[in-house]
């Protein structure tokens, strides 16, 4: 099944030549089931009008895209920059970083000694919301969330696979990944990669440059609520 | 057999001698305005073989005894190439007043069998301690170190003082090379860049200020002689102020949105759930959690969760220096320096213990109730705001606010308490509007620390809206206790939550999906700038106001008032400074507090006999040495990052 976790599959003929498929293990079967079963639909009705439904069948994609929806962009940015080079890190602030050690802007209303602020930040990373881009074998592009705490979701690699699971949950475009319908499989495209935490500063730093004109040309950018 | 016994102030040495001396000690003049010295007799050193009481003398410095220069002939701004001065030999000098008190010093060591060291117990201390000792043994070649003494003492009360007298320890020479290692450091690496950054940066400043002061039409002087200094911790202390700064200045608000729940009830009126998820920046994201709510549950949430529980608001640790800096800021508006130089004033009035401490944790053994019963000052017609407080605390009257042991910190700096009030007031009490201020704030502090935490019952409701998470917690003071003593910290019960439990089914009246935007932190102020500098090790207890002040003075950073709040903001001269030095790219940052806290870690190595002063010197003098040739050649680099910051400011 190398053949499908470790390339771009949209680029991998289906359904695949194999030879005898009854030697293979129940979880590469399924694994060759999610990735040739029909793709999800684009429509008619269009993606952002197909309203909660749920899949009738296991659907295999790869990871295109993870983004972190519970931190703010700014957030981010600083957090990579401060890696890539601890030396320009804004000490104005407490973030635990591996050898350069900062204080936290400790929160002084509170009177209760200071806790452990690394661990804190762990926990509340865990509860994080991840909006991920998922492709399909067709090239056809989707968004999904993580509903349930994910904790491959911090670390996994640009291209690996997953699988979504008969049950889950999709709404206007977005799949729901939830424990236990979705399965990790790992897997990793190359070149996605590279300079990963580089690539992902200036497309953060785009997005927030784009919030700012924004807010030049509109005053502000509230829209009206749904 | 004679004893000479110096101390760090006059008031120290007088109250001092008045409690050795029984009450009765003879003052003379010492040569020096504000020095006097104390003759009395003492029986109780343990040092003194002889039955029967020995003469005393007792005097003091005003501070550091001497100062280390380079010598001016040579070495004098202009005479020299700047980096010879990483090599130069170093002077002892003295200015007028203390050549003055060190001649007093070697007079009454002349005839004396020993010496007393009665110093602040902290490492500068014990610096000047020996400085002292140096300077009487000059004079007096049988005052060897067999015969030199240290008191250990944190506060002026009699039976401690007496104590203290009768336990002398030595001088510890591991801090005393720490603090001669800092020294040396210091004014190599401060003398060095100063010079440097003066000769490179003096001319755009100066034009600066003389088109401002054409500007603002002011009267200014032209400053002739503008000093851009460099400190080993005033470029810390700027960095922090020039990141906020910048952070503020890069900041660009963002949008999040998130779900909010409210539940109406005939008795509660309407109480709102907050999401358990906060906010996200995402809205597509929201909007997909809010839509499959929707779905599976209409407006229908089920409650999976009813905590109550007692709960408590603790009482505060006991205080120490930064703790106080930090809440005089806060709380009174002081800064810094103001509300150290008041405990100060305090101290030596005899008001509060020592103002300088890190301990955060009283001694088991000290009579904590007889303090507390001198603040309620029973016998006395005038009493404090407090008093009656602390009578009902000590007293057996009924009531659930007794004195209760104070919490313990996890620090001991081994040398004093954590700052408390000694005497109480009474009406002839001559203290300024700011003492006044400082001695209620520590005294009110101390009655909290000796109180109960504040007791109250709080109430979490979480509630499960199709797989969503959304709670409501309520609180209910029930016992105000230490509250009612300390007026800063607020805990207030809150609006009643609905009455609701496990697994009840409810109808919600309104799910909404709501948006904010980020906004940016607001500029430094004094108490937050404390934390960090004592968060990162810049700056000691003492030192912090200090550094604080110079930043302000040298024109790096000002202070500009908002309504209440008192911000501290860079100047043009400030940001370009710090940008300058990490266009250079030093291996250290100078703007950041890392090298400073490793320096830091060197001296505390020293202190422990683990690395010698020689090593550490060397090591770190020629780090400074490699940063300023490398400085030197990017001269052009500071003006021109001058320039910019400059155009992006205006």
């Amino acid at each position: 099944m190398s053949t499908i976790i470790f390339q771009d599959i949209s680029q991998v003929p289906s359904p695949l030549q194999i030879n005898n498929r009854s030697t293979l293990s129940s979880r590469d079967l399924k694994i060759l089931e999610a990735f040739e079963n029909e793709p999800w639909d684009l429509g008619p009705p269009a993606l952002v009008d197909q309203k909660f439904t749920r899949l009738n069948r296991d659907l295999l994609f790869q990871i295109v895209m993870v983004e972190n929806t519970s931190k703010s962009k700014l957030n981010q940015v600083d957090d990579i920059r401060a890696k890539l080079d601890p030396n320009l890190q804004r000490v104005d602030r407490l973030k635990t970083t591996r050898d350069r050690v900062v204080i936290n802007q400790v929160d002084i209303d509170k009177d209760e000694p200071t806790s452990d602020s690394a661990g804190m930040a762990a926990y509340s990373q865990s509860k994080a919301v991840f909006k991920l881009v998922l492709q399909d074998r067709k090239g056809s592009l989707f968004y999904a969330i993580n509903s349930s705490p994910l904790p491959w979701l911090q670390v996994c690699m640009l291209g690996s696979k997953v699988i979504i699971k008969k049950g889950s949950i999709f709404n206007r475009g977005v799949f729901v990944l939830q424990e236990p319908n979705v399965l990790f499989l790992g897997g990793i495209n190359r070149a996605w990669n590279e300079n990963r935490d580089g690539k992902l500063c200036e497309y953060l730093e785009c997005k927030l440059q784009r919030d700012a004109e924004d807010v030049k040309l509109n005053g502000s950018r509230k829209r009206k609520n749904p | 057999m004679k004893v000479l016994c110096v101390a760090e102030k006059n008031s120290i040495a007088k109250a001092v001698s008045q409690t050795l001396g029984g009450g009765s000690c003879n003052a003379r003049d010492s040569g020096y305005m504000y020095v006097k010295n104390y003759d009395f007799n003492f029986e109780g050193f343990p040092f003194v073989q002889e039955a029967g009481s020995c003469q005393v003398t007792m005097t003091s410095v005003a501070g550091h005894l001497t100062g280390i220069d380079f010598p001016n002939e040579r070495y004098g701004w202009g005479k020299c190439r700047i980096d010879e001065l990483f090599d130069a030999p170093l002077n002892e000098v003295f200015d007028k007043n203390q050549k003055r008190i060190a001649d007093n010093i070697r007079k009454e060591a002349r005839n004396s069998n020993f010496l007393m060291i009665w110093t602040d117990c902290d490492r500068e201390g014990e610096y000047i301690g020996w400085e002292i000792s140096r300077e009487a043994s000059r004079n007096n070649s049988r005052l060897t170190s067999g015969h030199i003494y240290r008191a250990v003492f944190s506060h002026l009360e009699r039976r401690h003082i007496i104590d203290a007298a009768k336990r002398p320890q030595r001088l510890d020479m591991g801090s005393v090379n720490a603090v001669g290692t800092r020294i040396e450091i210091d004014l190599r690496a401060g003398v060095t860049f100063t010079r440097l950054l003066t000769e490179t940066m003096r001319n755009k400043v100066s034009t600066t200020s003389v088109e401002n002061s054409h500007h603002n039409n002011s009267n200014r002087k032209k400053d002739v002689s503008t000093v851009i200094s460099y400190g080993t911790c005033q470029f810390p202390t700027l960095g922090f102020v020039v990141d906020r700064f910048e952070r503020i200045r890069n900041f660009i608000a963002e949008e999040f949105w998130y779900i909010q729940l409210e539940l109406e009830s005939s008795e509660n009126g309407m109480t709102a759930f907050a999401w358990e998820r906060g906010n996200l920046f995402d809205r597509l994201a929201v909007f997909t959690f809010y839509e499959n709510c929707i779905e599976l549950a209409g407006n229908r949430a089920k409650v999976v969760d009813v905590k109550s529980r007692p709960t408590s608001k603790y009482r505060p640790l006991p205080l120490t220096t930064v703790e106080l800096q930090k809440n005089c800021a806060r709380f009174l508006k002081l800064n810094a320096k103001q509300s150290l130089d008041a405990a100060e004033k305090l101290y030596q009035k005899g008001f509060i213990s020592y103002p300088r401490t890190e301990t955060d944790a009283f001694p088991q053994n000290m009579n904590l109730r007889s303090l507390i019963e001198k603040q309620a000052q029973l016998d006395q017609e005038s009493r404090s705001s407090w008093a009656n407080y602390a009578a009902q605390l000590v007293s057996s009257s009924p009531g659930s606010n007794k004195f209760k042991t104070p919490r313990n910190g996890s620090h001991d700096d081994k040398a004093h308490p954590p700052i408390h009030p000694i005497i109480s007031l009474g009406r002839q009490a001559n203290l300024s509007r700011v003492e006044h201020q400082v001695y209620e704030y520590v005294t009110r502090h101390f009655l909290a620390c000796c109180s109960e935490d504040a007791k109250g019952h709080s109430t979490t409701l979480s509630l499960d809206w199709g797989g969503e998470r959304f709670t409501a917690t309520g609180l209910v003071v029930l016992e105000r206790n230490f509250l009612d003593v300390y007026p800063w910290a607020k805990w207030e019960t809150s609006k009643r939550l609905p009455q609701l439990e496990i697994n009840q089914q409810c109808q919600i009246s309104k799910a909404r999906m709501k948006s904010g935007t980020t906004s940016p932190p607001k500029p430094m102020t004094e108490s937050e700038l404390i934390m960090l500098m004592d968060a990162n090790g810049i700056g000691t207890d003492a030192t912090i106001a200090e550094h604080i002040e110079k930043i302000q003075t040298r024109n790096y950073v000002r202070s500009e008032k908002v309504g209440k709040e008192t911000y501290l903001q860079p100047t043009t001269l400030g940001v370009a400074l710090v940008h300058g030095f990490e266009a250079i790219g030093l291996e250290d940052s100078f703007a950041k507090p890392f090298q400073r806290r490793e320096m830091e870690v060197e001296l505390k190595q020293i202190c422990d006999g683990l690395r010698t002063k020689g090593q550490v010197v060397d090591d770190i003098v020629n780090k400074y040495r490699r940063y300023w040739a490398k400085t030197n050649e990017s001269k052009n680099t500071l003006l021109q990052v001058y320039d910019r910051v400059k155009a992006s400011m205006s």
